[in-house]
């Protein structure tokens, strides 16, 4: 039922899109009256579109929140286990629930730019929108289950329409010169609605239609054929208007273009009533069924109506909360490049080809920002969820996401220069369109499944690959079409800025993103390339380095652009020559920067490519003289790449702030217009803790027993260390010691029932520490039997109101206490079957500074390994970042022990594999009472024992008791560490010879962890300089929004 | 034009083709051992884990054998513990050269089944 509605909504969402689109469109194209009305259709419509996106989202969160599993969605995205908070992250797992987003986002957009922009752009902007948010609002068509409820959302959406127009009959304020107005709106509104519904039977394809439609089935084979009608219909209606219209905006031409466009419609309904989709899927609906996905399942086979009791869960990785918010945030800075993209296209249709950079600008910066922030949440969740060790990766997804705000900054940029010299308007344009095209292109590499191999984390391909591809190519053929169109008649004004200007440094900082990001993105589209080409290249194999060698050279570049650029443009001392201007932020840098250098050095930090560079570029595997030359050459270079990294970094910050000073000291306007200079240093900032971060980052867990992984010589590459339970070792600047796994520490709260079934339930609760845990326990213990007893079949005191509870309920308050007593001995595990290994880290400098960490282990049942989560020291200077590598991995086999029947006399050694035993004496603990409970023997003699294993020892006593009934019986003596069991179990006093029994385990089910430690010096810096770049942002928005 | 554009169009000119013929050169290819072992360089080798019961596994190192696209069987080192989900793993792609000791993967690509396939779905509660 619930995905029915769901399904009404997302119908209603994609013709009220189309509609709106059409309607925003036209109003731009009339004049008066017919203008009002189709702006009223318009908002309308996209009001419609608003509701239903939220419609769709709370439907199927409401489904989720049910844990209604019989829709695939649900149980392929969310479980019983799954807290309400992270209920939102399941939206984003799925493709249809990301699409969702994207919708979201776009729709809210589109409603702000109803509101606030003003009415001469307004119209085509919300158009372009609406355009993308049909296309988006496809994505989630999918093929619907039940075809009897499509007559229900036909009549909905048929009711909805004429129940506007008659309003508008009833209550039309005035009808200005066409008195038919109306029914010419009438006509309109239904012809339409008529074409969204015909695409929608075109996506609701096959198993859409019985009944009256099945009359398609007469014409099969017809379906290309169909197709194409249908498109040239639809693109005839569109056509004449841009074309006629265009021209001539006269009532006349108006009726004309309405017939026109009725035949179109007319063939286009025809055509789509034949079209026979077979292999062609339109969108992937959330509110599929279950059963549908898998119909051959025998859960299905049995039992048409069975509904799994729990879910296939959220991805363990996304139940952070850093994945609540990042992603939305992403997906809001995607979706408002849209904005002046479409503010562009409004300039290029109406002619206006520079007036909508005004109140674009805002737009773009917004955009711009949020995208910004969206990336470093998703760095920030990948450093603190993930175990590569870092923040980027350069992963396809990851490149896809940073290659549309390099082009937004280049964007920016541009639009300041045109602004300054009215010149490069095109490459303004391109730009900004570009950005948007960018988004779109990075959609269709994440989600068509090209990228296979090359990327861990793209989503799988959900047959919309076709899809993604129209869309991408039809913005594509708009910007190449309107751009074709108006090119002879865009302005064009030379560039005669001097080459010591503001203008010139800009655009060549534009440059300079500009072939960062084409440098990303090609390397990114390999896969693109290979498919079309039918080559078979791959991605370097030292990918980070790759990267690093020509973008270290865009970052450098970007440092000195910007330090001299941004003085050159405020011109904050007009009379010196720059030269005189710039040396305090050239000689802070300079001092800082060498001082930097030569503490690295003094500390022994070496740059972490540099090592790589040496094997990588090692000039001798050159097979010719050229090669060499070339080798030596990149070699030399690349050795100074992060050398001049800090320089120039460091003369962003210096010079920059120079100039905010000199801004703020001159007037107090400089306030408002500081958000570039301010940005400038935020990113110089987060040039420099990435410098710091991933340049001088140093594994700490070096191995100092080599003798554990015999056979391998090379050092360098043991940066994982094995510690057993209670284990200290030394490892660089630290002790570390294994303190065992993280177990619940009571007393419990926030206890909730996640699972019932007949004969069992799961709770869920928090400990101590505010870890969550996981519970099975049989049901009938805990049942209330009557309403007045609790469990125990006792009843409650007082204070424990149970008047409200009923029999056969399980009672909350017994499950508690009866949790709270046995924790110890339940163990009960970290919900997700998550693991938390304690590391105490003691200082070698300090022994006082001591910190414990929690990396974890997910051990993942479907896969059969682990997923390890690092855990973190945050520190001012640096982070210890640390996950485990290896856990043990059969904890539950039976345990297998060796005998050793011993007869030793003090002071006699023996070994038990590589255990020495030594037996030292035996002291009589009769009357020294050492346990109170030795009284009720006659005598107690302990034997003294040392048991030697490489460097350690322990101590063994084990006990030999004779009763007053002189009966002997014996105390074994356990050492764990050794899995070593000691008794004394026969004393021949004649010959002072005592028999030992010594029991080992040969397969001890060990607690042991190898863990990787990494240290990351200076990371701060990069989320200081986020948070100045966004809040440099921040001011520039507020002064665009105040002008 | 001033001359300082076209100094700025060539320099980007520039640029560009030394940005292709540099990545030209430092793309790898999905290749196999015999070309690997010839060329010396990195290079990326799809195939197929065989012989499981021949790996060895300690804690920093893994060590495999794998079946590339013409059949060649050869020992891989890996020196970082086995990676998640390699039990799992149809198809795997190696990334690394041959080194003194064979073929050195600097990393490991896994391409693991669905996370459910259609028949076999486990639905709790059946």
């Amino acid at each position: 039922m619930g995905g029915t509605l769901g399904e009404i909504f997302s119908s209603l969402a994609f013709a009220s899109a189309f509609v709106a689109m059409v309607s925003f469109f036209f109003a731009e194209k009339q004049e008066g009256t017919e203008k009002q009305s189709w702006e009223r259709m318009g908002k309308v419509s996209f009001g419609v579109h608003i509701a239903s996106i939220l419609g769709i989202i709370g439907t199927l969160f409401a489904l989720i929140y049910q844990h209604q599993y019989q829709y695939h969605y649900v149980w392929a995205h969310s479980s019983n286990e799954l807290p309400v908070y992270y209920m939102i992250s399941c939206f984003w797992e799925g493709q249809e629930g990301s699409f969702l987003l994207w919708c979201f986002w776009n729709a809210i957009l589109g409603g702000a730019v109803m509101w606030r922009v003003k009415n001469e752009w307004r119209n085509l902007v919300l158009a372009v929108i609406a355009s993308v948010e049909l296309i988006l609002s496809s994505m989630i068509l999918g093929i619907i289950v039940s075809d009897s409820w499509i007559y229900g959302i036909y009549l909905l959406m048929l009711l909805g329409p004429a129940a506007y127009l008659l309003y508008q009959v009833v209550k039309a304020p005035k009808i200005g010169e066409g008195a038919s107005f109306p029914l010419q709106e009438a006509f309109r509104m239904a012809s339409l609605v008529l074409v969204a519904l015909g695409l929608l039977v075109l996506a609701r394809g096959q198993d859409g239609f019985g009944g009256p439609w099945s009359i398609k089935q007469l014409f099969a084979g017809f379906d290309h054929f169909a197709f194409g009608l249908f498109v040239l219909g639809l693109w005839g209606y569109i056509g004449f208007y841009l074309v006629y219209v265009n021209k001539s905006a006269n009532h006349r031409s108006t009726s004309i273009g309405d017939l026109i466009a009725g035949i179109s419609i007319f063939v286009a309904s025809i055509a789509v009533a034949f079209f026979e989709v077979e292999s062609w899927k339109v969108g992937s609906n959330p509110f599929v069924l279950l059963k549908t996905v898998f119909p051959e399942n025998p859960a299905f086979l049995a039992d048409p109506d069975f509904v799994p009791t729990n879910g296939n869960g959220l991805n363990t990785l996304l139940q952070n909360y850093w994945m609540v918010i990042h992603p939305p945030t992403l997906f809001l800075g995607f979706s408002a490049t849209v904005v002046p993209f479409a503010f562009v296209v409004a300039g290029l249709i109406k002619g206006k080809y520079s007036e909508w950079m005004r109140p674009a600008t805002s737009w773009t910066l917004f955009a711009v920002m949020i995208l910004g922030v969206g990336i470093i949440m998703g760095g920030y969740w990948a450093y603190e969820t993930l175990n590569f060790g870092g923040y980027w990766n350069w992963d396809p997804v990851e490149n896809g996401s940073l290659v549309p705000w390099l082009c937004g900054i280049a964007a920016l940029h541009s639009m300041l220069v045109y602004r300054k010299t009215k010149s490069h308007l095109k490459m303004t344009m391109g730009l900004v369109m570009l950005t948007f095209l960018l988004v779109l292109y990075a959609t269709f590499l994440t989600r068509s499944g090209i990228l296979g191999d090359t990327s861990v984390h793209t989503f799988t391909d959900l047959g919309l690959s076709g899809q993604l591809l129209v869309l991408v190519l039809a913005y594509v053929a708009m910007l190449v079409v309107l751009m074709t169109l108006r090119w002879n008649d865009m302005p064009t004004k030379p560039d005669d800025s001097k080459t010591w200007s503001a203008e010139f440094f800009l655009f060549m900082g534009i440059l300079v993103f500009v072939f960062s990001w084409i440098e990303i993105a090609l390397s990114t589209s390999l896969p693109v390339f290979n498919k079309i080409f039918g080559t078979n290249m791959a991605p370097p194999a030292e990918i980070q380095l790759f990267y690093y060698k020509w973008n270290v050279w865009f970052a450098i570049a970007f440092g000195v652009l910007s330090g001299i650029g941004q003085f050159l443009w405020w011109r904050v001392a007009k009379k010196k020559s720059p030269a005189q201007a710039l040396y305090r932020p050239f000689l802070l840098t300079m001092v800082i920067g060498s001082l930097v250098l030569i503490l690295t050095r003094a500390f022994d930090m070496t740059f972490a490519y540099q090592k790589t560079i040496a094997s990588v570029l090692d000039p001798a595997l050159s097979s010719n003289f050229f090669e060499t030359i070339m080798a030596y050459i990149e070699y030399g270079v690349m050795g100074i790449a992060d050398e001049l990294l800090l320089f120039s970094s460091l003369f962003v910050i210096f010079a920059n702030t120079d100039v905010l000073l000199s801004l703020l000291k001159k007037n107090r306007k400089g306030l408002k217009v500081m958000g570039g200079t301010v940005a400038h240093i935020g990113f110089g900032f987060m040039l420099l803790g990435m410098l710091f971060s991933s340049g001088y980052d140093e594994v700490v867990s070096i191995n100092v027993t080599p003798d554990q992984m015999a056979g391998f010589s090379d050092d360098e590459k043991l940066d994982n260390v094995r510690l057993a339970k209670g284990e200290t070792r030394i490892i660089k600047g630290y002790k570390a010691t294994y303190i065992g796994r993280k177990e619940a520490v009571g007393p419990i709260s926030s206890l909730e029932v996640i699972e019932e079934t007949v004969d069992a339930f799961k709770v869920r609760f928090r400990d101590a520490t505010g870890d969550v845990f996981g519970y099975l326990l049989p049901r009938n213990v805990f049942l209330i039997k009557d309403s007045t007893e609790n469990a125990a079949g006792i009843h409650p005191t007082s204070n424990i109101k149970t008047s409200n509870k009923l029999a056969g309920e399980i009672d909350l308050q017994f499950t508690e206490d009866f949790l709270n007593k046995n924790l110890e001995v339940l163990k009960p595990e970290h919900i997700n079957n998550r693991t938390l290994y304690g590391i105490r880290f003691e200082s070698l400098k300090d022994s006082t500074r001591k910190f414990v960490l929690y990396p974890e282990a997910e051990i993942n049942s479907s896969m059969n390994g682990i997923i390890a989560h690092p855990s973190r020291k945050i520190r001012l200077a640096d982070d210890l970042y640390v996950h485990v590598s290896q856990i043990p991995a059969n904890e539950d086999s039976e345990p297998e022990f060796k005998y050793h029947d011993l007869s030793l006399r003090p002071g006699d050694t023996t070994y038990l594999g590589n255990i020495q035993l030594y037996f030292h004496n035996v002291t009589d603990l009769t009357k020294t009472q050492a346990k109170a409970d030795l009284d009720s023997f006659q005598i107690a003699l302990g034997a003294n024992m040392l048991a030697i294993v490489k460097q350690d020892s322990f101590f063994l006593r084990p006990i030999y008791l004779i009763g007053w009934d002189n009966t002997y019986s014996f105390e074994p003596y356990n050492v764990e560490e050794l899995h070593l069991d000691v008794a004394l179990v026969r004393i021949d006093p004649e010959k002072e010879l005592f028999q030992f029994q010594a029991r080992v385990q040969t397969n001890p089910s060990d607690d042991f962890i190898s863990f990787k430690a990494i240290r990351k010096p200076y990371i701060n810096l990069l989320w200081l300089g986020t948070f100045i770049l966004t809040f440099g942002f921040g001011i520039a928005i507020y002064r665009r929004l105040k002008e | 034009m001033k001359s300082s554009r076209i100094f700025l169009l060539v320099l980007a000119a520039g640029l560009m083709v030394f940005f292709g013929i540099n990545l030209s050169k430092n793309l790898s290819s999905y290749s196999d051992f015999e070309t690997a072992k010839k060329s010396g360089r990195q290079v990326h080798i799809p195939g197929e884990w065989v012989d499981r019961d021949k790996a060895v596994e300690t804690d920093n190192s893994f060590q495999f054998y794998v079946k590339d696209s013409l059949n060649h069987v050869e020992m891989v080192h890996y020196y970082d513990p086995k990676p998640n989900n390699f039990d799992q793993a149809e198809k795997v792609v190696l990334i690394g050269g041959y080194k003194q000791e064979g073929f050195v993967a600097d990393r490991i690509v896994t391409k693991c089944p669905s996370k459910y396939n259609e028949t076999d779905a486990e639905l709790s509660g059946y």
